[in-house]
Order: C-alpha cells, then structure tokens, then sequence
C-alpha cells in the first residue's frame, strides 16, 4: 500500500487503531470534520480515481457491517454476506468496478471494530450456516501492513462452529495470518487468471504464480482455500492461458483442500466502459463482444461465455471432480449447458454453497 | 474596463504594403480566398481598416490577412491600418486579434479552436479562463472551450470535414483524441457518408474498438480491400453506402452475434410464419423467453392465426429455433474464446 495522505475523521481520532495505522504508514493522520473534505481532496486531483487509492481515509460506519450480496435479478447469486469492514483497493485493476462503484472512490477504513463485533456475535447466535467475506468492497488482504483487523476476525470466527469467513485477494500478503489458530473457520481465497490477462489488467497485483505459491503455504498451515476465476476475459487465445492456469493450480494445491470455485465472466455497468478508456488508454479490454444484460451490465455474448465457462470446468473437473465448482451470476441457462445441472436441482447455490463449507471446513450442521 | 479602454487606443496610419508583414499566429480566420471580399473593397473601399502593430518603420499585422491579400490583389501600393498606441504584449495582441473577429461575425469550429489556442498560448496557467475567453467575445463555458481546443491541430481533411459540417463537434473532438492518420481516414469516410451525429458515434466507436481489439491501425482497417469494395459497390449513394458501412462494421465487431442473428433468420425463412404472426427472440439472445406476436383485426383472422400457430410450433425448425440459441445457432462449437 502507497498511501500518501492520510485523513481521520475527527470524532474517531481518539480510536486506539489510528495510532497504530498511523505509525504502520508513516504518515501524521489530518482530522477532518466530514468525508466531504477527503472527497474534495480526491476529486481535485486530474485522477480521481487513481489519487483515491493513495489517500486513506479512517472513519466508523455508520451503516451496517453486514450486508447482503448485491446480486441482481435473473441471474443466481451465491448469497454470500459482505462484511463491510474497508471500502477500495490500493492495486489498480482495469477492470475493477470500484472505479465506478463509488462516488468519489476513496480508500476508507473503518475503525468502529467493537460495533463490527457486535454485528456478528448477533449472526453467530443464530446458529445458521452462513458464509462471510471481506472481498467485495476491497481485496482482503491489502489491510495487512497496517492493521490486524484479519487476524481478529480470524479470531472470533474460530470461536464459533456454524459460520466461515472467506478472505478474498489477489495479494501474498499472508505472513501474519499464518500461524493464527483459524480452526477451519477461515477461507483463503484467491482470484486466479490467465497469466497474461493477470499481467496486461491487474496492475499492482502479485503474479499468478505468486499467488498460487501463497495459497500452498497457506494450504500447508491447514487453511481451507477457494479460487475465483473471475473476471474471465474473454480474448483472441485466452482459453488455453486459462486452462494452463488451472493446470498449475491443480499441479500446486491438493484438490481436497479447496471448498470451492468459482467461474465468472467479465461483466460491468456500462459507465465503467469510459473509466476504463480513460484510465488505460489502449487497452482492449472494453472491445470484448459484450451485449447488455438483463441486469444491465455489459456481459459476453452468451454462447462465448458458455463455451469459456463448459471448457474451464472439463479441466476442473478432471483434476478435481469432488470440488465445489459454481458460476458467479449466470441464468439456469448457461448453468445447463455448461456444468450440466441448474443449481435448484441441488437446493439452490446457497445451499451448495453452504454444503461445501460444512465438508470442507469441518463445520456444524 | 476605463483602463482597459485607455490601453487599447488606436491611431490610424497609411502604410506601404512592403512594410507590412503577417504574424500568422494571430491568424483565425480559415477563409484564404480573398477575391469576393477584393472585389467589394474594389468598389466601396476598406471600410475597416486591419489592425497592425508598429515597430523599427515596420507593421505586423494581427487582424485583417484577407483584408491585406485583398488589398493586394488590388495592386494597391498601401492601406490603411489601425494601429495600437503603445507597445501591446503577445498575449494583448491575441485579444485583440480574437475580439475583432469573435465580435464582428461569428466563428466557425476551426476558428474558435485557433482563438482558443490563442489565448491558451499566453495564458500564464497555459489554459483558458472561461471568463477570459467570454470577454474575448468566445461562447461556451470551461467543458466547450477543452473540448474544441484540439480541433484545429487535426489533420487538414478532418479539419475541412468539421467546416463543411460533415462531421459534428462531438466527432471532431474524438478524432482530435486519435493519431492523425486515423482522423484523416475516418473524416473521409464521414465526408463522404454525410451521417447524423447517432450514425458517426456508433462507426467511430466500431472502428475504434475493432482496431483496438484486432491491433490493427483505423487508416489499415479502412483502407482494406474489402472495405473499400463495399463502398465502391454502394455506388454514389450516401444512405447505401452508409447502411453498407455500418453492417460490415457490425459484423466485425460482434461477429459471434451477428452470426447468430444471420443464422437465426435463416431459421426463421424455414418456418411457416404467415403474416400476422411473428417470433421475436430475446434481446442479443441473452435472456430465455422468445415471444411471439399475432395481429388480426377480425376473430375470423385470428381463428386462422390459430391454425397458423399450431402449424408453426410443430415444424421442426421452431425446436431448433428455441434449442439453437444457446449455441448461438451453432451446429458445432467452434469460434475463439
């Protein structure tokens, strides 16, 4: 993380952790009186967008820390619940939908960890089968240099026998999480691509090997793991890239260890189509055959994505054919023709879901 | 503004011709004929005379080149100037040249591009202060001025493509984004197509994104023999040539989807469909209900459409009209991905 500003809202200024985050970046926190000022700052610089992933904004939320997935309409989703524990990323994908997702799009952290707590004591006591994740609103894992916020949730879901916790990244930054008593209870996630597509969109990201070096180190520390092939971007030659990437994942990881994978072609709201021209200038990324979805996002043609979709889970499969294998916002279509099943034949993506983390994690049902 | 008007006092001389020298940065207008205006000053006179600057016996003129080419046209051995009292700087000399021509008529694309510039070029910031450029006499507020800036340092043809209005300012900005080449090439095409503002967008953006996506240049992907025979089959006519361009522009940009189209009306010619009766598919075959539409007037037709649809949904190529459209009405997967 290259933080260059660091801004704190004034009636958090007292919390312990600022101190902490503070000294971890180098940098004297400025109080402000409202996010408007940070947003102000953002939004002065000629790119906004990329100027918000070196300002770092610490405030409480004073909305919820846990939210639904926001999964549209026709198309499944897996219910996962977003912990909102940090909004943004620091890398700097071209494809990322945060660019757009967030008015300005600034780094923030909230620090209001006891109300965090709280929120999930309350979801604990329900004794459900429920999956959690950092990774929707930030990568997981960027938090690690400077607050110990995983290590702590790492903690507390370990005391509890019904719920996981999926951190999602595209980092290797896992030095601290590895020794920590996680009890299963904590997945490790990483998103996978082809390499080249990995090394052309994902900027500041680790390399594909890297991360797959991580998530064996992490495998060998006992933590179940997951792997999201997604986005997938769908280019002249791009299949075989990613048919070698699940080759080498398959050649590094013992398949008994993954929960699950997912597939997810690219897709995104037509408004990032021009972030995307302007922040990366030349790249191709936006000339895929994209139609507009019944959600509205610009998507693959259909049968492009299904031919990507039936030809990545074949190479799964044939490595790994118990694994939990799932498409992240698809129609019962495209689930037929390319896993061969709709997940209501199975209790629904939840439960498969749900199913999965119970096998692999050792929890309670 | 009394100090602003006592600064810029003017003196009138007459000078030789000879002694006369055009500072072309200062230059706005794009007119370089000047015998229509030669023949008015021949028969009423310069009723305004240019606007030059003295200095060492000499004058540089700032406003008036084809008032001074007409004057030469002539043959006349002097004219009349205007002169500034003083010493006016660069940049007091670009608004001057700017106010005589903004506030005198009004200016087209290139020549409010080249006032822009003007006033950019001895700006301190280096960019225009919207309210420096109203007084000026410039419409437009900061967005119009940045987006009409770059106009008149595009090719020549794109230049003479934006005066003849062939292409419109959104156009000409997105050209002015491109490598010269490809906004000579494109501003041809459109000079040539005489299309409407939705038809540019939706081409340039094609051709654009299809060289981006192919790594092939816009001038190379245009200039393809196939390219260029579908033009030259259109013949001379401007709405053929454009429906023409836009299908082969369509095909190339989403040539799974295009495919599919042609192959699901192929699908649709095998079927019985009377008029009357009509089978939509999802939109870009995304979603998974087709539709089917039937209009009549009487109950009498409608009892024909009935047969008409039940012939319909048992011929063999209304099956594979609905199974077809996953695979994009493929026999076989094939195709890149």
């Amino acid at each position: 993380m290259k933080i260059e500003a660091l801004f704190v809202d004034s009636e958090s200024a007292a919390e312990p952790e600022v101190e902490r985050i503070s000294t971890a970046l180098g940098l004297v926190p400025r109080p402000v009186g409202s996010a408007r000022e940070v947003f102000a700052a953002v939004q002065a610089a000629p790119d906004p967008v990329g100027a918000g992933k070196r300002m770092l904004y610490l405030t409480a939320n004073r909305g919820a820390f846990i939210r639904d997935c926001p999964g549209t309409a026709h198309y499944t989703c897996c219910g996962y619940r977003i912990l909102h524990v940090a909004a943004y990323c620091s890398m700097d994908c071209a494809y990322c939908i945060l660019q757009s997702y967030f008015h300005p799009p600034v780094l923030t952290y909230f620090l209001n960890r006891g109300d965090l707590a709280a929120e999930l004591q309350v979801e604990f006591d329900k004794q459900a089968t429920q999956r959690f994740g950092t990774g929707e609103f930030t990568d997981s894992l960027i938090w690690e240099g400077v607050s110990p916020r995983n290590a702590e949730l790492i903690h507390l879901f370990a005391a509890q026998d019904r719920c996981v916790l999926e951190l999602k990244t595209k980092t290797t930054a896992i030095e601290r999480l590895l020794p920590l008593a996680h009890r299963r209870r904590t997945i490790l996630a990483w998103s996978l691509n082809r390499a080249a597509t990995a090394s052309r969109y994902e900027r500041g990201t680790a390399g594909i090997d890297a991360r797959l070096a991580a998530a064996a180190r992490a495998a060998a520390r006992g933590y179940p793991l997951a792997f999201h092939f997604d986005p997938i971007v769908i280019e002249e030659g791009a299949l075989a890239g990613y048919l070698e990437t699940i080759e080498t994942l398959f050649s590094r990881i013992d398949a008994e260890q993954i929960v699950w994978i997912s597939l997810g072609a690219l897709r995104f709201m037509p408004a990032l189509k021009a972030v995307i021209e302007r922040r990366f200038p030349g790249t191709p990324l936006a000339c895929g055959e994209f139609i507009t979805g019944l959600d509205g996002k610009l998507r693959y043609f259909k049968p492009l994505r299904i031919r990507a979709y039936r030809a990545m889970a074949q190479a799964i499969r044939r490595r790994a054919p118990g694994v939990c294998l799932y498409l992240c916002m698809e129609d019962d279509e495209v689930w037929q023709e390319a896993l061969g099943f709709v997940p209501g034949r199975r209790g629904g993506l939840a439960a498969m879901l749900d199913e999965a983390a119970v096998r692999v994690c050792g929890l309670a049902r | 503004m009394a100090s602003e008007k006592a600064r810029y006092s003017f003196r009138l001389v007459v000078a030789s011709l000879e002694a006369v020298e055009e500072d072309a940065r200062f230059r706005i207008s794009t007119w370089d004929n000047a015998d229509g205006l030669a023949s008015s000053v021949a028969r009423v006179g310069l009723l305004v005379p240019p606007l030059a600057v003295a200095g060492g016996g000499r004058f540089r003129l700032i406003s008036g080149f084809r008032r001074l080419a007409a004057c030469r046209a002539l043959g006349w051995p002097k004219l009349p100037l205007r002169v500034p009292e003083g010493h006016p700087t660069p940049a007091e000399c670009a608004r001057l040249a700017i106010a005589e021509n903004a506030w005198s008529r009004a200016l087209n694309l290139i020549e409010l591009s080249r006032a822009v510039n003007l006033l950019a070029q001895f700006s301190p910031a280096g960019r225009v202060d919207p309210e420096e450029a109203a007084a000026a006499g410039l419409p437009g507020g900061e967005a119009f001025l940045v987006r009409i800036a770059p106009l008149c340092r595009l090719p020549q043809a794109a230049q003479e493509a934006v005066l003849e209005e062939a292409v419109s300012l959104w156009t000409a900005a997105e050209l002015a984004r491109m490598p010269a080449e490809a906004a000579e090439a494109l501003a041809g095409l459109f000079r040539r197509l005489k299309a409407g503002l939705n038809v540019q967008r939706e081409i340039l953006t094609h051709t654009r994104e299809i060289a981006l996506r192919e790594g092939v240049p816009v001038r190379e992907l245009l200039a393809a023999p196939e390219f260029t025979a579908l033009l030259d089959e259109a013949g001379g006519d401007p709405n053929e040539t454009t429906r023409r361009v836009r299908g082969f522009l369509r095909r190339r940009r989403y040539p799974h989807l295009s495919a599919a189209e042609e192959r699901f009306r192929t699908l649709l010619r095998e079927l019985p469909l009377a008029s009357g009766l009509r089978v939509q598919p999802p939109r870009d075959f995304e979603g998974t209900r087709f539709a089917l539409q039937l209009e009549f007037e009487t109950a009498e037709e409608a009892r024909l459409l009935r047969g008409r649809l039940d012939r319909l949904l048992e011929h063999p190529a209304f099956g594979a009209l609905l199974e077809g459209k996953r695979r994009g009405y493929e026999t076989e997967p094939q195709g890149r991905s």
